[in-house]
């Protein structure tokens, strides 16, 4: 309740002058004057007469530090019985090197006018060595757990952050460093330690560090930053020293960096001497296990060989062990498991390699050892380890041959050899053919085959006659007229030369038979106008059609007046007129 | 009137020329039935001299001579039952029983075999699954129809009649070029079989001349030609020689026994 009291009546502070202000002045102050490069340099730009300004401080003479931002806060005053508001700028300054520089002015925007601060002369000079008795608040240190160690060999490299405040936003820059390689064991772990009589919490981080080639390495210094908050200790107790202000919200943080000591250490080769053949380059602690299950079985099935190799190390040089061939047994390899991690001391790791074992005839079989060397630095000295050997017992199999679960392929393999080929255990032929059916007709193709072309050409015929019938007949149709037409003048001529042109009805009928036959009509009389006019519709001269007119009416003036004398003569000039108009009309 | 006359006097003199032969037919079962008892008792060479006279009565359809390969391999005569089977597999290509048997009878010649099929049967493979009889009745009905459908188009040329013809003339097409493949693969089919156990190659058709290569009853061979019982046979390019004519037997020749 407290708490709250009071903020309300800050705030109403804060909000109640809002248009207190006049003569703007502006100032840019450092916490020290000389700081060295692992220090952070708190710089407060403050701003009075304003609240706030247009835009953001501009401060010179930073090119060579690094700049980080601690905020802004606005504050009121009563000086003079009069009320003034202001607002400070905090910056954090971080030196990458040793020298002189004018920080400043900082130049600020008040309402459209601008304004400028003085300037502070800061030093930066080189670190001192730090002595263990001016350990500061916060501190970093490194260490091996040996200084000389072979190629490969992990020594542990710990880095411990010694805290006597609150700090967070840590973050590591692991030194460099060929042929060095560093690998995290775990999470950081903290706890407290009494340093020259102080109280730290210490968080610890360790590391594998194995050196790749041999010589000696300088290890740099590792690099810590975080934001520190003040440990808030005051010499006396005052308003704000209630622990409601101690709280982070109301504190400032301020970035740190801190360093470790450079370390040596030296990297010698794996000797020579006493190398053994195969070597993988383990280098390290490790053991080897074997277990063979099970250890009797019957021809056909299978026994499951395990071999483990583990360790601390560098345990990913664990070799892939292999496994000699034995006669009258199958041996498939399993893909080996590699499994690492870590423990306290270091890396570890194991290897678990898998064989399966089917002999193929029963009887007693002795599988061999297998073996593995590493050189073990603590002894100084290589180190060859060998799996007992086991004993296999195979009694006689079923009859089948089982092969086991390692490769599909094989398996495939297996299901077709146990398929038995069909084995012939007699040999003949197949017996008579008894029916008389398809007996007949041999050699049909030969001797001209008459009945070959006969069923071949047959239908040709027939369609080429039926083809030459249509046209023919087509053609008959086609030609009618005319065969009429000469069938019917040759009809005419022949009556006339036996009727000898004397009888004038007979004439006549046999002109008007000629015309309906000759022109497909069918008149019952026909006189000498009308016989005219058809010859001249068919196309006849009128001179020929004009002599028939004549003829024709010679012949009725003998039928109906009874002058017969020139029918006779008619009758013989009949034959040529129609022969002229044959001729015409063709 | 006169030519009415003759048409009748040649079909009556068919007419009796047919069943003169049906007549004659009449006894070709039973003598078809003893070779087979014959065959079924052990009597291997009366069976084979009943199936030759079959044949050489015009019965020589594919059963007899499978039937007569049958008994030429019981009678121990591998060349002939080889030249048997040969002939039947001219006329009853799908036969499983005859492709079983010949298969046996090769798998006992001494002599290896390549394959004999040509780029003709190698091109239209369905010939060697059909006989020239069978292509012959099959394109004789397409042929049929094809003219049929021919005269009927001369009446009625509508469209779907247009379609048939066009599938009709298809199958006609094919089935004719098939006839006539398997047409002229028979009439020139020049293999033959070697009958003798041995029968020694010579490279010139005497007694006299060099012994090239011996060839053993069963080898299918092709015959090139004959010179006074001398026959000029080629078993591959490299192989070629004289043997004497009665060593071997034409498959073609299918009127009687090769010797």
């Amino acid at each position: 309740m407290k708490k709250l009291v009071l903020l309300l009546a800050f705030s109403m502070a804060l909000l109640g002058p809002s248009n207190a202000y006049a003569d703007v002045s502006v100032s840019l102050s450092l916490d020290r004057q000389e700081a060295t490069p692992s220090d952070s340099i708190r710089m407060v730009v403050s701003v009075s007469g304003a609240r706030q300004c247009d835009v953001p401080p501009v401060i010179k003479g930073l090119e060579r530090f690094g700049l980080t931002q601690g905020g802004s806060s606005t504050r009121v005053e009563i000086r003079d019985g009069s009320i003034r508001s202001g607002v400070d700028y905090t910056y954090y300054l971080t030196p990458s090197q040793p020298g002189s520089f004018q920080i400043g002015p900082a130049r600020v925007q008040v309402d459209g006018d601008i304004f400028e601060s003085n300037t502070v002369l800061l030093t930066i000079v080189k670190a001192a060595p730090r002595e263990s008795s001016a350990k500061g608040a916060i501190f970093l240190t490194a260490g091996l757990s040996t200084k000389k160690v072979y190629v490969e060999e992990q020594v542990i490299y710990t880095l411990r952050l010694y805290l006597r405040t609150r700090v967070a936003n840590i973050s590591l820059e692991l030194p460099e460093q060929d042929h060095l390689t560093f690998q995290q064991l775990g999470k950081p772990r903290e706890y407290q330690d009494v340093v020259d009589g102080h109280t730290y919490q210490v968080v610890e981080v360790g590391y594998a560090l194995m050196g790749l080639k041999p010589g000696d390495y300088r290890i740099g210094p590792a690099q810590m930053e975080m934001t520190a908050y003040g440990s808030g200790q005051q010499s006396r107790r005052g308003f704000f020293d209630d622990p409601f202000f101690s709280d982070p919200f109301f504190r400032t943080g301020r970035p740190m960096r801190v360093s470790s000591e450079p370390i040596e250490l030296k990297v010698v080769s794996l000797p020579a001497e006493g190398k053994p053949e195969g070597f993988s380059g383990l280098v390290g602690s490790f053991t080897i296990a074997s277990e063979l299950t099970p250890p009797k079985i019957r021809a056909g099935e299978s026994a499951t060989l395990t071999v483990q190799v583990s360790g601390r190390g560098n345990v990913r040089r664990i070799p892939d062990l292999g496994m000699p061939g034995l006669e009258h047994v199958k041996i498939y390899a399993d893909e080996p498991v590699f499994t690492a991690g870590h423990d306290g001391k270091g890396l570890a790791g194991t290897k678990t390699m898998k064989w399966a074992i089917v002999p193929e005839l029963p009887g007693d079989y002795q599988i061999p050892p297998l073996s593995v060397s590493f050189f073990d630095p603590k002894a100084g000295e290589y180190r060859v380890l060998q799996s007992p050997g086991h004993p296999l017992a195979v009694i006689p199999g079923k009859g089948k041959m089982i092969m086991v679960d390692v490769e599909g392929e094989r398996q495939d393999g297996a299901r077709k050899a146990e398929k038995q080929e069909i084995r012939e255990i007699g040999h003949d032929i197949l017996p008579l053919h008894a029916s008389v059916r398809d007996l007949g007709t041999r050699s049909w193709t030969r001797n001209g085959a008459p009945v070959l072309w006969a069923v071949l050409l047959l239908p040709a015929f027939a369609y080429v006659s039926t083809f030459l019938g249509l046209r023919f007949r087509k053609r008959s149709l086609q030609t009618l007229p005319a065969q009429r037409a000469k069938r019917a003048a040759r009809n005419l001529i022949r009556q006339c030369r036996q009727s000898g042109g004397n009888d004038p009805e007979r004439l006549s009928l046999l002109v008007r038979d000629y015309f309906n036959d000759r022109f497909g009509l069918a008149l019952a009389s026909l006189t000498p106008e009308d016989a005219a006019g058809i010859l001249a519709s068919k196309g006849v001269a009128p001179e020929t059609a004009g002599r028939l007119r004549d003829v024709l009416q010679t012949i009725e003036n003998a039928i109906y007046a009874g002058k017969g004398q020139g029918a006779g003569r008619t009758g013989q000039d009949i034959p040529g007129i129609i022969r002229e108009i044959e001729r015409e009309i063709r | 009137m006169r030519k009415m006359i003759r048409l009748a006097i040649a079909l009556l003199a068919a007419g009796l020329s047919f069943m003169s032969d049906a007549c004659a037919d009449s006894g070709w079962e039973e003598s078809f039935f003893k070779a087979n008892q014959a065959y079924r008792e052990g009597h291997f060479e009366e069976a084979i001299d009943g199936y030759l006279h079959l044949i050489r009565s015009g019965k020589g359809g594919g059963p007899v001579y499978y039937n007569l390969g049958n008994a030429y391999l019981k009678a121990d005569r591998l060349g002939r039952a080889v030249w048997a089977y040969e002939r039947a597999l001219l006329l009853t290509p799908r036969d499983p029983d005859l492709r079983f048997n010949l298969s046996h009878a090769r798998d006992q010649t001494v002599d290896a075999m390549g394959d004999p099929r040509g780029s003709i049967e190698t091109v239209f493979f369905w010939l060697r699954s059909f006989s020239l009889r069978e292509l012959f009745g099959g394109f004789a009905v397409l042929n049929l129809l094809f003219w049929s459908v021919l005269i009927i188009r001369l009446f009625n040329r509508s469209e779907w009649l247009y379609y048939i013809f066009l599938f009709v003339i298809s199958l006609w097409f094919v089935t004719g070029l098939s006839f006539g493949l398997k047409y002229y693969r028979v009439t020139t089919d020049d293999r033959a079989v070697v009958l003798q156990k041995e029968a020694d190659i010579l490279a010139g058709p005497d007694a006299t001349d060099t012994v090239l290569f011996k060839l053993h009853e069963g080898t299918v061979v092709h015959h090139e030609r004959s010179e006074d019982g001398w026959s000029l046979i080629r078993v591959s390019d490299k192989n070629r020689g004289w043997v004497t004519s009665e060593a071997i037997g034409r498959i073609s020749d299918d009127a009687s026994d090769p010797n």
